[in-house]
Formats: structure tokens, sequence, C-alpha cells
């Protein structure tokens, strides 16, 4: 991309700023449509999660965890909560992936993949609260176990920050949404990665210090998103 | 339909080539996509000269995100998501350049550092005078929030009124009152003249406003 800074509106004629655009346009690449980046950015996030995991160890319990249908059920809505609402950060990333022609709307507007990865967030959190009403606090109340919620934040800030500058690229106009799923998607997956090292298994411990966070990193990155993309934004369309 | 199909396969193939570098496609795309662009905007802002100095936004929007069109997707979508994007940011900025004007103006009319006694004294029966040659909402409106000091809630709140007709209201009232006080806004002075020389010569035009205004 040019380094230049582009011409100004109202200083001339429209003629004339068409004139100057087409003498300052330099060859770009067009960035990958967006389920390959998408699939890129988050193999990449998966393999440093999977290392840090092995080098971390699994969890104890790991084979007779894999037996119980509540962790299956809760690792499920994590991974579908990771994907749908990443995939819907990078949809919503290019303009008019979301749209038709004219602000017609299609099928695609009346079932955004963007609810159904919020759908599978409260899913989740229904499941962990379901369990959480009939263990109570039991065994999940730990100083300690603030090291859990620490792992997720620590993880989640700086590949949310990564995640930001890759949808940035494409030039997104929801900044708040964009922010908010990019950040979840990337706490989600955090998340997964950590049910496999802690051994934490009791309802509350799973509540307030890996949901709990992976909430609190969906909400920053709403945050965050709309003063980063739009600033970033801005920047990029005066320059 | 076929037409504008056609066209838009013909841009998708312009963009790809402006993409690698090629002004001769680029310099066809934008004259082509302007003309598009224009009527677009020109529907849903009405004067002539914010809408062009939107088109060209848009134009500028589209340079500097070319890398983010796909070839392989179709180019209506990405171009209209730009534009009705860059419309609602400019109606923001707008608004917020606006309300910038009205809060500089009143506070340099109710400064009390800039006027002596006297001319604070002719100065508040003036605005008094035009004041109430104001319907009734836009005066109170006005009152309300310059002159007392209320936020938009509480006037909406005193008056009974929707926050947003709270603001039109005080909105209609400034551009008359910026008007015979000589402000800097183009859209008022296209509304109203400016003060004239002899005072009893001017009668503000309010018979379109009055014809607006229901009384509750």
């Amino acid at each position: 991309m040019s380094r230049k800074r582009s011409p100004q509106p109202n200083s001339l004629p429209t003629p004339e700023l068409i004139e100057s655009l087409v003498q300052d346009l330099n060859p770009v690449r067009p960035l990958f449509v967006y389920p390959i980046r998408f699939a890129l950015f988050f193999l990449l996030v998966g393999l440093g999660l999977f290392v840090w995991v092995l080098l971390k160890g699994f969890r104890p319990d790991f084979h007779s965890v894999l037996e119980t249908p509540s962790f299956w059920a809760e690792m499920g809505f994590a991974a579908a909560t990771a994907f749908l609402t990443g995939w819907a950060a990078f949809q919503l990333s290019v303009p008019g992936e979301t749209e038709s022609v004219e602000g017609k709307k299609d099928l695609r507007m009346l079932f955004p993949v963007r609810a159904w990865g919020v759908v599978s967030l409260l899913i989740w959190m229904g499941i962990v609260s379901l369990r959480f009403q009939s263990e109570g606090m039991e065994g999940g109340w730990r100083p300690m176990e603030l090291k859990c919620a620490q792992t997720i934040f620590l993880f989640s800030v700086p590949f949310s920050l990564a995640l930001f500058f890759v949808l940035r690229r494409a030039q997104p106009f929801r900044w708040g949404w964009s922010g908010f799923l990019g950040a979840l998607s990337v706490a989600s997956f955090v998340a997964i990665a950590l049910q496999l090292e802690c051994p934490g298994a009791a309802a509350a411990h799973l509540l307030f210090f890996h949901l709990l966070p992976v909430l609190g990193v969906g909400v920053l990155g709403l945050l965050v998103g709309r003063f980063l993309l739009r600033g970033l934004l801005a920047e990029r369309s005066s320059g | 339909m076929g037409v504008a199909i056609q066209s838009e396969k013909q841009w998708s193939t312009w963009m790809a080539e402006a993409q690698k570098g090629d002004r001769q496609c680029y310099s066809l795309l934008l004259k082509e996509i302007s003309v598009v662009l224009k009527r677009f905007v020109y529907s849903r802002i009405h004067s002539p000269d914010l809408a062009e100095e939107c088109v060209q936004d848009i134009l500028l929007k589209i340079h500097s995100s070319r890398q983010s069109y796909h070839p392989n997707r179709p180019f209506g979508p990405w171009m209209f998501a730009i534009a009705r994007h860059r419309i609602v940011d400019f109606y923001r900025k707008k608004g917020r350049e606006e309300d910038l004007q009205e809060q500089n103006y009143f506070e340099t009319l109710t400064d009390a550092q800039t006027y002596s006694l006297e001319e604070q004294l002719e100065l508040r029966e003036e605005v008094n005078r035009v004041l109430r040659s104001l319907p009734e909402k836009q005066r109170l409106a006005v009152l309300l929030l310059k002159f007392e000091g209320m936020s938009v809630k509480e006037v909406s709140a005193q008056l009974d009124l929707s926050e947003s007709a709270v603001k039109v209201s005080a909105h209609r009232g400034y551009q008359v009152l910026k008007a015979y006080f000589g402000g800097e806004s183009q859209a008022s002075r296209r509304i109203l003249p400016t003060r004239p020389q002899n005072e009893n010569a001017w009668e503000p035009p309010f018979e379109e406003s009055h014809s607006e205004e229901t009384q509750p």
C-alpha cells in the first residue's frame, strides 16, 4: 500500500480527485478470502495453545474426565463459541460480506453467524450455571485459582491484539461487534486449552475462573476494539 | 438487471487490474462508480455540496481499502457497504461539527467578558425579542437548553416531547437566532437573511416553521 498521503476531499473537484487517486495508485496484494484468513489465524493460535498445554502437561484426571458427558458438552459449546464468533469476526471485518447490493437483506442477515456465536456462549454458560446450581460453591473458591483467570487474560490480550491487527487490514466498519466477537473467540480458545490443563472440574471454578474471564475479555474487546479499530481506520483513511 | 450485472462484472475486472497497478482500468472504474455513487449519495443527502463532499470521501475510502476487495467476490456489495458506512460516518461528523459551532456561538453570545454591561442588556433585550417571535416549542427548547442549562432529557420531560423533537425544535430556534445575529452557519444564511440595518423592516419568516409545528 502507498505510504504517500492520499489527496483530501473538498480541496479539488471530483474529476481532479479521481485523477490524483489514479496517480497515487500502487499495486496491492488482495487479502485472502475471510474463511482462509480465519483458518490460518486460528490454526496458529491453536498450535500455540496446544504447545503450551504440552509443555505444562495435561490435567492428571484427563482420561477419566473424557468419560464425563458434562465435560464434552462444555468443551463442545466452548469450541462452537470459539469457532462461530471467530468466523463472524472475520466475516464482519470485510465490507459487504454480510450484506447484499443496495442494502437488501438476505438469509445471512436473518441468521447471522454472530448471533449463533452468542447463542452458543449462552448455552455454554447455561450448562455450567446449571451444574453450579446443584453443586454450589463446593471446591471452587480458592484464591490460588485466580491463576486460571490470569492465564486467560495473559493469553487472550496479546492474541486479541494480533487478531485486531489482522481484522483491520480488511477495513471493518462494525468496530464494536468485530472487537467483541474476535476477543470472545480468542478467549474461548484459551479456555478450551486451559480446560485440558487445569484440574479444576468444579462448576464454581469453571464459572468464576474460566467463563467469567472469557466474558470479561469479550467486553474488553468490545471497548478496546471500538477504539482501536476505529482509530486505526480513521488514521488509514486520512493518510 | 442484466446491464447491472454486466457492469458489476466489469467493475470487478477493473478493480482486479487496479490492484495489480493498472491506472487506466482504475481511472475507468472510478469514473464509472463515481456516477453511481453520486446517485446513491444524492438520494440520501439532499444538499449538493455535502453530497459531493461525501462522494469524494467514499472514493478516498475505496482507494485506501482496495486491498480488502477480493476479485472473486462481487464488487457491488463491497462498494455499497463502504458507501453506506461513510454516509453514516459523514452525518455523525457533520452533526458533531454543527453541535460544536452552536456551542461556540452560544458561549460567545452569553459570554460576560465579551460585552460591556450596556451591551449585555441590549443584547439580552434583542435575544428576548427574537425568542418571543419563535414558535412556542422552539422558544422553550432554546430557553431551557441554552439559558437554563437543562439537559435534553430534562427538557423532553418538562415539555412532554420526545428527545429528538426537543433537539429538532432547538436546532430550528438556533438557526433563526444565528441568522438574526449574523451566525456563521451557511445553512442558516440559506434559510434566513442576516440582520438588516433597518430593524423595523426585519420580520422573521416563521410561516414555514409555524405550519410544521403543531401545538400539543
